[in-house]
């Protein structure tokens, strides 16, 4: 039985000072009135049982989880693994879809898995397909109040299987992703300017490269990488990018021919026009890629840093051929400078505690002097006070 | 409450799996129903998909099925189709018998004298109607006692029932039936029940179904009760309108006599009766005849003939019956609708046709005086049960003539809301036949403990309840507030439990429990004189009663005797850093209170802090009596 605690609205105050938890002995309850109980009602019952078996609330309570846990692990027997499929929610923009719109439905939202989209399994799909038509079968809403006969999500449902379970289908329709197209568009390159650490630009690229990086034929993809990678890496990594091939195609945004047309020209003029606009789009996207790999080097921390540790190198060993008297590199000559400065701030600090070792020692012979005479007085003092003293004894 | 009652753990696991037991339970609560038998109407109500009781509508489409049978030639008319029957065939038309039912014809009152008369054949009470068993036979006089056309019309209800669920086996069935009624009425009636093939579950009282109608429904997770809560199971249910513990009235307006029943509810739905006061001369029959009045009046007027409604001659009756039978649809359609009602009779007198309509102010104009002794009614049941109105906490409406809106306005003069809640969210006609249904559904598949009418079950009723309210006290400088824990009246033992959020100034919280007293304090407030409507000038005594102060009463909680006191530490979780401050100071610290008297008065009072994870409990005694 489980209770309802109800929360008081109260407003505490801090207790007084001098109250105690008081229990005034012999008080008692009022004598109770004699009832007639009517027996029906589920609370009743929990009453009558508890009576009946001699239980105390804390005994009963243990009784029923204890049923509760059994019927539940009952249930729970015949609960099949859905492989995290679960229930997702259902928002109000699905009951109001057209099954004849069907190309501009999101299938994976339509089947409740909006979680895994390219990601979910041949497995998954199917279980969230019996899940959904379990629930939204035809048969069972004809009992229903309202709209009986409005069977249009079942038919969105049936429509989202038959793409999602065909590879090929299934491929043409992740390539347009409604929910990645969103992305897409939402975050454009980052801003060159905002990238400043490698942490920003692996935050900036990072999601997007992750996204890119399910079109590729070639798997594993290379990712970012870590800040102090060695340049073999970013560059493989680069040059992956740069010849990014991609799977993804456009026929899913093809024009529907119209079969039933005789004209042949018709359909040749759709069909080529199709065949165009893929290839346009192919185009496009790869262009895309690249413009994104463009800004993505451009702004990368590693490339600036390995640069520089090249031309370091290289100057070193430059320096090292031609000997010294070749003008110095800048930053040998800045080495130098370094010393010199280092050098010359180390004697002036010398010569400064030089100084002030002279001042000290100074300071030190008056102050000896000082104390000297201070001492002399007391003790001409003392000789002085005592002999009074003395006298007076 | 969210967990079924079973039989003791050894024979839950029996033979059957739980979860079979499960599934056997439920394919039980749907081949059982409620049956509310009244006086004048009745109906069914059966456990739907969803779980939930709901009234069904027999092969006439009616849900208020008319308890009358009716007799003419070979054909026998039950129900609704019988009440045509009163016009040119009254003396073969039955209505009203189930008040007879178990009674000796010395023991019957009064006969209405619009339909088929009782004779005494040998002290049992006889309905003698002319039959043709034959279609071109003679005529032949056929005697039914009033258990018989009890058998006969029971029967027709089942078959009802059993049409709407498609031949289903109905296994069991909860009748309603006065709680007044003695054990020879209730005898026949479980007899006659029989004779029908029904296997009475058991007798129900109709105001404590009514109670459990309203219940929020807890079951067992085999029965989804709440469609809304099923569908999203995370999604916490509604909280009810009305507190778990109060007192309900529930106002019983039949067609002919109104019972205003007191109840003491915990828990929703752990019930016993306070007080009830019947009126057998109140009910809808007495605004059919406020409505039979004024359209003859009008017919009159109109048509120039004379139409009394006291009129006794055979023509007269019979214009009387056809303009009643109309009157009744023009009520039902009052209630159904705020605007205006029509009333159409064909050939009402002297070939005249009528056709008239009302209006619901026009209504509720002619119906004031019956309304007044409602309300009149309900108050002298609080008078006698001694309660004032403030302190009822909701009035359940039952009845067909209860969903007249005019009776909610004027119960809500009497018993405002709030704090008292009006329930009628249930057509008050069917209130009853859910209620029974749900009472039929719980009792097979949670089978009670004990079983009905047993020696233990009669000990168990037997109960104490607490006379006075228990509450808590905050120490404080000021004026002591008692906040109710445990409501008077509440059956022995029991316990109850309040949450207190604690702000993070305080680290030390007292509690004294105390018990306290209902007190209702009545101030007069003389109201501003507000601009009269013109109606109300013409109605002289009317405004002598608006110059009145008014009277506002308002219930108080006092505490007034020191039972036990606690002192519990509370520690405040430790605020971690900045960032962090938002979360942690949305989340309050509440201390528990639970407080657990049992059937000797022993009072076990205690109190810890939620959500902790060493949870410590400090806890009082007080002895019992």
């Amino acid at each position: 039985m489980s209770m309802r605690t109800i929360t008081l609205p109260v407003q505490l105050q801090p207790l007084p000072e001098n109250w105690e938890a008081s229990t005034s002995k012999g008080t008692k309850l009022s004598a109770p009135t004699a009832v007639t109980l009517l027996p029906y009602g589920h609370e009743y019952s929990h009453h009558a049982a508890r009576i009946h078996h001699q239980r105390t609330f804390e005994e009963h309570d243990a009784y029923l989880s204890l049923k509760t846990a059994q019927d539940a692990a009952a249930n729970g027997a015949e609960v099949e693994d859905d492989l995290g499929v679960g229930d997702e929610e259902e928002g109000i923009e699905l009951s109001t879809l057209d099954p004849k719109e069907w190309k501009k439905q999101d299938h994976y939202k339509v089947l409740g898995l909006s979680k895994f989209r390219y990601k979910a399994t041949q497995d998954q799909i199917k279980i969230a397909h019996r899940k959904k038509v379990l629930k939204h079968h035809p048969d069972k809403k004809a009992g229903q109040a309202g709209d009986s006969n409005d069977d249009a999500f079942f038919k969105c449902i049936q429509k989202a299987m038959e793409v999602l379970s065909n590879p090929e289908k299934r491929r043409q329709f992740d390539s347009v992703d409604p929910y990645y197209e969103a992305l897409e568009e939402e975050d454009d390159i980052p801003d060159a300017r905002q990238i400043k650490t490698f942490k920003n630009f692996k935050k900036a690229y990072g999601k997007i490269l992750e996204r890119e990086a399910r079109f590729s034929k070639v798997t594993p993809v290379p990712m970012l990488g870590e800040e102090d990678a060695v340049k073999d890496a970013v560059e493989g990594f680069y040059d992956f990018w740069y010849n990014f091939d991609s799977w993804r195609s456009f026929e899913y945004l093809d024009k529907e021919i119209n079969e039933g047309s005789d004209n042949r020209d018709d359909k040749r003029y759709t069909e080529k026009k199709n065949k165009t606009e893929r290839a346009r789009r192919k185009k496009e996207d790869i262009a895309r890629v690249r413009q994104l790999v463009d800004a993505a080097l451009a702004v990368d921390p590693r490339i600036k840093r390995i640069k520089a540790e090249e031309k370091a190198t290289r100057a070193a060993k430059k320096a090292g051929r031609s000997g010294a008297a070749t003008p110095v590199s800048a930053a040998a000559k800045a080495e130098e400078e370094k010393k010199k400065k280092e050098a010359e701030e180390a004697k002036k600090k010398a010569e400064e505690d030089e100084k002030e070792g002279k001042k000290k020692d100074k300071a030190a012979a008056a102050n000896a002097a000082k104390k000297a005479r201070r001492a002399a007085r007391a003790a001409a003092e003392a000789s002085g006070t005592a002999t009074p003293a003395s006298e007076a004894t | 409450m969210s967990n079924p009652i079973s039989p003791p753990p050894g024979l839950a696991n029996g033979a059957a799996t739980p979860a079979t037991a499960a599934a056997i339970a439920n394919e039980e609560a749907h081949s059982v129903i409620g049956i509310n038998f009244g006086n004048a109407y009745a109906s069914i109500a059966v456990i739907n998909k969803e779980g939930r009781a709901d009234t069904i509508a027999n092969e006439d489409g009616e849900r208020q099925i008319a308890c009358a049978v009716s007799f003419l030639g070979s054909e026998t008319y039950i129900g609704n189709q019988a009440l045509p029957q009163l016009v040119k065939n009254s003396g073969n038309t039955i209505l009203a018998f189930r008040n007879f039912l178990g009674l000796s014809f010395s023991e019957i009152g009064e006969q209405s004298p619009l339909s088929a008369q009782l004779k005494d054949v040998d002290g049992v009470p006889t309905y003698v109607v002319s039959v043709t068993p034959e279609p071109e036979g003679e005529a032949q006089e056929k005697t039914l006692t009033v258990r018989e056309v009890t058998v006969l019309f029971l029967r027709s209800l089942l078959q009802s029932a059993q049409d709407f669920l498609s031949h289903r086996i109905i296994k069991g069935a909860v009748l309603s039936c006065p709680s007044d009624w003695s054990v020879k009425q209730r005898d026949a009636l479980l007899e006659a029940a029989k004779d029908a093939g029904i296997n009475v579950i058991t007798l129900m009282d109709p105001a404590a179904a009514a109670v459990l109608a309203y219940a929020p429904s807890s079951a067992s997770p085999a029965l989804p009760t709440d469609t809304k809560s099923a569908a999203n199971g995370s999604a916490a249910p509604e909280p009810h309108p009305v507190p778990s513990d109060r007192r309900t009235l529930v106002l019983d307006i039949g067609a002919s006599s109104t019972t205003a029943t007191l109840l003491s509810v915990s828990h929703h739905s752990l019930v016993h009766a306070l007080h009830q006061s019947t009126d057998s001369t109140l009910g809808g029959k007495q605004l059919d005849s406020v409505l039979l009045s004024h359209f003859a009046k009008e017919f009159s007027k109109k048509s120039g003939v004379a139409l009394s409604p006291t009129s006794t001659t055979p023509a007269d009756l019979r214009a009387l019956a056809k303009l009643r039978a109309a009157c009744e649809l023009t009520k039902r359609s009052l209630s159904a609708t705020q605007g205006s009602a029509t009333l159409d009779v064909e050939s009402l007198k002297d070939g005249m046709d009528y056709h008239g309509s009302i209006n619901s102010l026009r209504f509720d104009l002619l119906a004031r005086s019956v309304y007044t002794r409602m309300t009149d009614h309900v108050r002298a049941c609080l008078g006698e049960a001694k309660v004032d109105p403030t302190q009822i906490g909701e009035v359940i409406l039952v009845g067909g003539t209860a969903s007249l809106p005019g009776i909610a306005d004027a119960l809500q003069t009497l018993l405002p809301d709030p704090p008292t809640v009006l329930s009628n969210s249930i057509p008050p006609g069917n209130v009853v036949a859910v209620g029974c249904a749900l009472h039929a559904r719980l009792t097979v598949t949670h089978p009670p403990p004990v079983s009905a009418g047993s020696e233990e079950e009669q000990a168990i009723l037997k109960g104490q309840a607490l006379s006075l309210p228990i509450g808590l006290v905050f120490p404080s400088a000021g004026e002591p507030v008692f906040w109710q824990v445990i409501n008077a009246g509440t059956p022995l033992p029991a316990r109850r439990k309040v949450r207190i959020p604690v702000p993070s100034s305080i680290s030390k919280l007292g509690f004294e429990f105390w018990e306290g007293k209902e007190e209702v304090k009545v101030e007069t407030i003389v109201p501003p004189k507000v601009e009269q409507d013109p109606e109300d000038e013409e109605e002289e005594e009317e405004e002598e009663e608006e110059e009145e102060p008014e009277e506002v009463r308002t219930l108080h909680l006092v505490p007034s005797t020191h039972l036990c006191s606690l002192l519990l530490p509370v520690a405040h979780p430790v605020l971690a850093q900045e960032g962090k401050k938002k979360k942690s100071a949305e989340k309050t610290t509440e201390a528990e209170v639970e407080v657990v008297v049992a059937q000797d008065g022993k009072i076990r009072a205690r109190a810890w802090v939620v959500g902790q994870k060493k949870v410590e409990v400090v806890e009082a005694d007080v002895e019992g009596w």
